[in-house]
């Protein structure tokens, strides 16, 4: 989805960011964003004060909410997927090829 | 019924994150399809729980996957076996397989049972995470109150190769479950917990605050009209799923 929303949106960006964090390129405060959201997955409230400020300092309030709201959310979804046992679904060669590029392909079903 | 309420947040929240969450509490409170009320906020309090539980961070921190002995922090009433289902599936859901998912059934949880402490956990994943975004308190739960389970079972449900657990036909259009999902038309995340349809109702409404409306989430060019932009989305919602070491 980041992949088709970037060029949809004409962005230059690095999907390695997904796997690996740090800057993802054309994406505006990428890093500050996936900052905040690696410490609301790690859940130490120092770390995530931090990042929330850092995430505030640069984009705003409305920014820091909005992606904790998405965070939480994927903290959900991930957890569904694992529970339940689901399959992907088709794929694509494209993003078959993206899956072992990135090293996606390492998570168990 | 209790509301949840942001008022100690001193930053501009949408109206909507609270006014989604009390929903869900009326529901958490309420009786459900296979737990009562009581029973119901006991999962939530597990849930919580979960995130301190010295033995679920020495499993994690194993090679094997809860190959661990010892006892769950717990304060609940609930049997051990929902104990420690609802610890695995908050702290090391990664790590989780068919065959570990079998074993439950076969101790005694039924297939509606344990989707509906899938749901009820991830809610609370969902909500609580929230919070700690936000470096506020947890909400406080709700109180029980009276009333019997339905025993709803969709008509449509079988176990197929898509997953492990029993989700409704795709094609759901004229059955009981056809507000879920565009017959025909969505993502096994969305099917995972159609065995209680109601736990795919909470799943859409709090989705579409936290994240995007269902129809939108595959049309990877829309907006949200939100703060970020899409791309901005993408990469966090990515993010966190790596972390999480999800294939999906």
């Amino acid at each position: 989805m980041l992949r088709e929303s970037s060029q949809t949106h004409e962005q230059s960006i690095n999907l390695n960011a997904i796997m690996q964090g740090g800057d993802a390129g054309g994406i505006e405060h990428a890093t500050t964003l996936t900052a905040f959201a690696e410490a609301i997955v790690q859940r130490q409230p120092g770390v995530i004060e931090k990042a929330r400020n850092d995430l505030i300092r640069v984009a705003g309030d409305e920014v820091m909410i909005d992606t904790a709201g998405v965070a939480s959310n994927f903290e959900r979804m991930v957890r569904i997927a694992d529970s339940t046992g689901i399959i992907v679904g088709p794929l694509d060669a494209a993003t078959e090829a993206l899956q072992q590029t990135l090293g996606i392909d390492q998570f168990d079903y | 019924m209790q509301n949840v309420n942001y008022d100690d947040v001193t930053y501009r929240l949408r109206s909507n994150f609270a006014e989604s969450h009390t929903r869900y509490w009326h529901r958490l409170q309420s009786p459900g399809t296979w737990f009562n009320s009581a029973e119901r906020i006991a999962i939530a309090q597990a849930s919580r729980e979960a995130q301190d539980c010295t033995l679920c961070q020495q499993s994690k921190a194993a090679l094997s996957p809860r190959s661990l002995t010892g006892k769950h922090l717990n304060t609940t009433t609930l049997p051990p076996l929902v104990v420690s289902t609802i610890h695995a599936i908050v702290t090391d859901a990664s790590r989780l397989t068919q065959s570990w998912y079998e074993n439950q059934l076969r101790a005694g949880l039924s297939e509606g049972q344990y989707i509906e402490i899938v749901g009820t956990v991830v809610s609370m994943v969902s909500i609580d995470s929230f919070a700690d975004a936000l470096g506020i308190a947890l909400r406080p739960l709700p109180a029980p109150e009276e009333g019997q389970p339905s025993h709803y079972h969709p008509a449509t449900a079988t176990i197929t190769e898509n997953a492990w657990v029993p989700m409704v036909d795709i094609d759901n259009e004229g059955t009981p479950e056809a507000d879920l999902w565009v017959s025909g038309k969505t993502g096994n995340v969305v099917r995972a917990m159609s065995l209680v349809p109601d736990e795919v109702r909470t799943l859409k409404d709090l989705s579409d605050v936290h994240y995007l409306e269902m129809p939108k989430v595959k049309q990877p060019g829309v907006d949200a009209g939100r703060a970020l932009n899409r791309s901005q989305m993408e990469l966090v919602a990515g993010r966190v799923s790596a972390l999480n070491a999800c294939y999906y």
